[in-house]
């Protein structure tokens, strides 16, 4: 899988890039939207990751001409703009997904991962994972015994910690990605750790391994 | 007190003291003028006394004389008078059937190898009356002097200073949010034009302030989320290196969650001024009954922890406004709920065609004028922005909704109303 990252804030491009790596990714990096249409032009990229305020102007005019040319690439805008309307902006000119900084690398995988399957054919969508398999656009998930009945959260849970296996995930990550905005009316985040246990109940109940591990004091990490 | 009532009443004030002190200057001096006028009378009538003295031979003549000049008197007496007196005297006039006062001019006369007393006398009462009409007409002018002072002030009130309280009602009207400056009014009065173009340079002054301030606030959150972004990824690097202690898993979860507050700090901060800098909103009818639902069901496992079973109360009233800024609304209000009612506490919505108003159980509040102040938090509170109130004020504000707080039957209740 081949990403380009195109972002100017090198020590957060970095940080992207590393992570990114250990996840098994080929990346590329450029600080602006020239480099990056060169790139386009010559190679041929799963994902890419597009920041907005960059030296040689917005990256939406890259974003159009991508779309004018009908790139397959699935893009992600990743931008410090909040704004309703710049996100809007964005959708409609053909990004795939928007992300607001500050992100947690594990919401990027997860929504690169999402990406990238969406524009795979229809058996990326479903996840085999030994004994387990997940159906993600009908969000089913089944074992040896049957179906697993998961709640709309938990199900969320599990794509996001299967994204990011072999990975630790913190709580924070895992509070945003299926709370959203509202983690923050939550006093604490132990309510991330009774939907973990649910989960883990309802997949060792039938018989699955119990691939999620708890690590002390800052999250969970999927082991495959 | 109106100003002009104020020095209206200063004229006023003046205006009557001066009339009262007049009154006994005008009365003396003009006695004295015309007492000392009376007096040079009386000496000529001595003089042509004496020259026709100089006729009169007989005491047959002088008593002619005297029958025809009933001014004069003469007397005979046994001394001589030296010198001239003028004095005044009351005397009761049986004809007018009053006291009258009269001058009398006393001089000594020698005839005939006699001495006479010859006293000559003018009458007063002339003077008195001239006196009075003079007093009268004064009070006259003086009285329509302040009657039409005291109209033509009413009549300034309404016309000068028309464009004086043109400007204030514009001031009072001026929102520093919206409007730039506050109107011209042209008037020929020096004054208020300076009033007036002062105040303009300093609601102008005031605006540009307020915007460079909500720029400033606006950059610094777009500035802080560059650096916060970079802490959070480092921060998720960190946590994949190899095993960590107990104590620095601790340590690093305590950063997450610094990090996480900074960063719904700032998102507020953003989301503030951009509530602030909307223009004009699109609406659109919005059901308020699935709202509240919907945002209900958001807070759910809070509300399920807490043993709280929230109340609906209503019909499902249909509101006309911006969908997105009210569904921020809401989501404020109910997070609110879910977040400080106690355990086992209560949580009611109700719902009229004008009204949504949310209450909650709980302690009261030690300073509840202040519940929509930035970054005001009870001492209890520890988490949360400090910012979620200050921002559904301002979205009230911008909907041309109301919202109040109350705590009434040991609840917290917020009152929102969509046509105050």
């Amino acid at each position: 899988m081949k990403v380009l990252l195109i972002e100017d804030e090198a020590m957060l491009a970095q940080d992207i890039l590393k992570h990114l790596q250990t996840q098994h990714y080929t990346c590329e990096w450029v600080t602006r939207i020239s480099e990056a249409e060169e790139k386009i032009n010559l190679y041929k990229y799963d994902c890419i990751l597009l920041d907005l305020a960059l030296p040689d102007g917005n990256g939406l005019s890259l974003l159009q001409n991508l779309n004018q040319h009908h790139n397959t690439e699935g893009v992600i805008v990743i931008s410090a703009k909040h704004t309703l309307e710049d996100k809007i902006k964005g959708l409609n000119l053909g990004a795939d997904d928007y992300m607001v900084k500050p992100f947690h690398l594990a919401e990027l995988s997860a929504r690169i991962s999402a990406v990238i399957r969406r524009k795979q054919a229809e058996n990326a969508n479903v996840i085999v994972l030994h004994d387990l398999k997940i159906d993600l656009p009908s969000r089913s998930v089944y074992c040896k015994a049957g179906k697993i009945d998961l709640t709309r959260k938990e199900f969320d849970l599990l794509i996001f910690l299967y994204f990011n296996k072999n990975r630790v995930v913190s709580k924070n990550a895992i509070a945003e990605h299926i709370s959203g905005d509202h983690a923050e009316s939550f006093t604490n985040l132990d309510y991330i750790y009774s939907h973990i246990k649910n989960l883990k109940k309802k997949l060792t109940e039938r018989g699955c391994d119990d691939y999620i591990k708890t690590i002390y004091g800052i999250g969970y990490r999927m082991e495959v | 007190m109106k100003l002009l009532t104020q020095t209206t009443r200063y004229y006023f004030m003046l205006a009557v003291a001066l009339l009262l002190l007049s009154i006994p200057a005008i009365y003396f001096t003009l006695r004295t003028v015309l007492i000392h006028k009376l007096d040079e009378e009386l000496r000529e009538h001595k003089n042509s006394f004496f020259q026709s003295l100089r006729l009169i031979t007989s005491e047959k003549e002088l008593e002619v004389y005297k029958h025809f000049y009933e001014e004069f008197s003469l007397k005979e007496i046994d001394y001589k008078i030296e010198k001239d007196s003028i004095y005044t005297i009351e005397e009761y006039d049986s004809s007018e059937r009053k006291v009258t006062p009269l001058r009398i001019l006393r001089s000594g006369v020698y005839l005939n190898g006699k001495h006479y007393e010859l006293l000559i006398r003018e009458s007063l009462i002339t003077t008195r009356d001239l006196i009075t009409i003079i007093l009268f007409v004064k009070a006259g002018i003086l009285a329509s002097l302040l009657t039409g002072l005291l109209v033509i002030n009413r009549k300034l009130t309404k016309k000068v200073f028309n464009p004086f309280y043109q400007t204030v009602s514009n001031l009072k009207k001026f929102e520093i949010d919206k409007d730039s400056t506050i109107p011209e009014i042209h008037t020929r009065i020096t004054e208020f034009n300076d009033l007036n173009k002062v105040l303009i340079q300093l609601t102008q002054r005031n605006h540009q302030s307020y915007i460079s301030q909500k720029e400033f606030t606006e950059n610094a959150a777009h500035e802080l989320q560059t650096p916060l972004a970079i802490i959070r990824t480092k921060l998720d690097l960190l946590i994949q290196t190899s095993e960590m202690t107990n104590e620095q898993a601790e340590l690093i979860s305590e950063l997450y969650d610094a990090t996480d507050r900074i960063n719904r700090l700032n998102k507020s901060l953003l989301l503030l001024s951009q509530i602030e800098n909307t223009g004009t909103l699109d609406r659109e009818p919005a059901n308020l009954h699935e709202l509240v639902l919907k945002n209900v069901s958001l807070f759910n496992e809070i509300f399920t922890s807490k043993h709280i079973v929230p109340e609906i109360a209503g019909g499902s009233p249909i509101v006309t406004t911006n969908t997105a800024l009210l569904e921020i609304l809401l989501t404020n209000l109910i997070s609110n709920a879910a977040r400080f009612t106690p355990d086992g506490g209560a949580v009611l919505i109700q719902l009229t065609e004008n009204e949504l108003i949310i209450s909650n159980t709980g302690e009261p509040l030690q300073n509840p004028e202040k519940i929509f102040n930035r970054f005001h938090r009870e001492s209890n509170q520890k988490t949360g922005t400090g910012l979620g109130l200050t921002i559904s004020k301002q979205i009230c504000k911008v909907l041309g909704f109301d919202l109040r707080y109350r705590f009434e039957q040991h609840k917290h209740t917020f009152i929102l109303r969509f046509n105050p």
